[in-house]
């Protein structure tokens, strides 16, 4: 049994639904790696790859990449708040590997 | 026979302004949206869709009071875009919905997030480009990324959103910068329209009434900085 933290992120289509973009996962034994389940190819995922998204949290200056674990899952709610792009706070799950 | 006597129902579509709409149009569904922060998409009976950011809904920020900001910033905003003239920001109205006080603002449904496209500036407009920049460096916009401003790409009309704590009074040292204004310099525009000078030269006197009105100290240094600005504006004419 492991435990996973995730954070799902949808976008508004023309009609005003909620479609989801992406999930953001990150495994308690791996914490330095999230990995995103999704179309990779989605303009929005392959945005947050490349450019990152801001440390809203700790206010530092750098930017923030799946690659930071933790710090970048806690910020995705903040980033994306603006209903266009909504992200869910970490939500905690355990699965068997 | 002709059609000379409407429905009732059509009557009342046709006094209402689009504000009005929004202010007071029978609401004919909402749907709280899946995420952190609450928002609901409301559906207006007569006018389509827009999103309700609820005010004092405590949720679990690491600083809850900026969460009070959310309403009070995005309406302030669209009413100095209305007093400039500039219609970058979408149709906004304070509004009680689900006994809940906020703002409504109407949902944009023919415009992309400018992080969908590629190279965003290709489809939006020079004069728009020229008009954001204008608006954001009057607000004092700290955080515009293509996550937060909208393009129609037909007509290149720009359409700026998300005008809450994170935008206005995030650490200026921290700040992200404007990928709008970024695109002006270069293009190397930044001369003030002609159309926008009567709207600025409104501004100044509109700023101190709503800073008398203001409550919170902080929104109330905000927009005397936004008259700075505007001043600086009036008499260069240009975006320094």
């Amino acid at each position: 049994m492991t435990l996973v933290y995730l954070v799902e992120l949808y976008e508004l289509n023309s009609k005003a639904k909620q479609e989801k973009i992406a999930t953001f996962v990150m495994r308690e034994d791996f914490p330095g790696n999230v990995s995103i389940e999704g179309n990779h190819d989605h303009p929005v995922v392959v945005a947050i790859k490349g450019e990152g998204v801001f440390d809203y949290k700790y206010a530092k200056p750098n930017k923030l990449f799946p690659w930071d674990g933790m710090v970048f899952l806690e910020n995705l709610k903040y980033h994306f708040r603006s209903g266009y792009l909504l992200a869910t706070d970490i939500q905690k799950k355990t699965i068997d590997i | 026979m002709s059609n000379e006597f409407p429905e009732l129902d059509n009557i009342e579509i046709l006094s209402l302004s689009d504000l009005e709409f929004l202010e007071r149009g029978e609401i004919e569904s909402i749907e709280n949206l899946k995420g952190h922060a609450p928002i609901m998409v409301v559906k207006i009976k007569g006018d389509g869709e827009a999103l309700f950011k609820p005010e004092g809904v405590e949720y679990d920020d690491f600083f809850t009071e900026k969460g009070a900001f959310r309403g009070e910033l995005e309406f302030l905003v669209f009413l100095i875009d209305k007093i400039l003239g500039t219609d970058m920001v979408p149709l906004t109205a304070k509004r009680k919905i689900a006994d809940l006080n906020g703002v409504v603002q109407k949902f944009v449904s023919d415009a992309v997030l400018a992080t969908k496209l590629n190279n965003w500036a290709k489809h939006a407009s020079e004069s728009e480009i020229l008009k954001a920049t204008v608006v954001d460096y009057l607000i004092g916009a700290k955080d515009r990324s293509g996550f937060n401003f909208l393009v129609n790409t037909e007509s290149g009309k720009i359409w700026l959103i998300d005008h809450d704590y994170y935008m206005m009074f995030f650490d200026e040292e921290h700040s992200t910068e404007d990928v709008i204004a970024k695109k002006a310099k270069i293009l190397g525009i930044s001369k003030v329209p002609e159309d926008l000078i009567v709207g600025l030269s409104a501004l100044p006197s509109a700023l101190e009434q709503l800073i008398s009105e203001a409550e919170d100290p902080r929104i109330k240094t905000w927009l005397a900085e936004i008259k700075k600005r505007a001043l600086i504006l009036l008499e260069t004419k240009r975006i320094p």
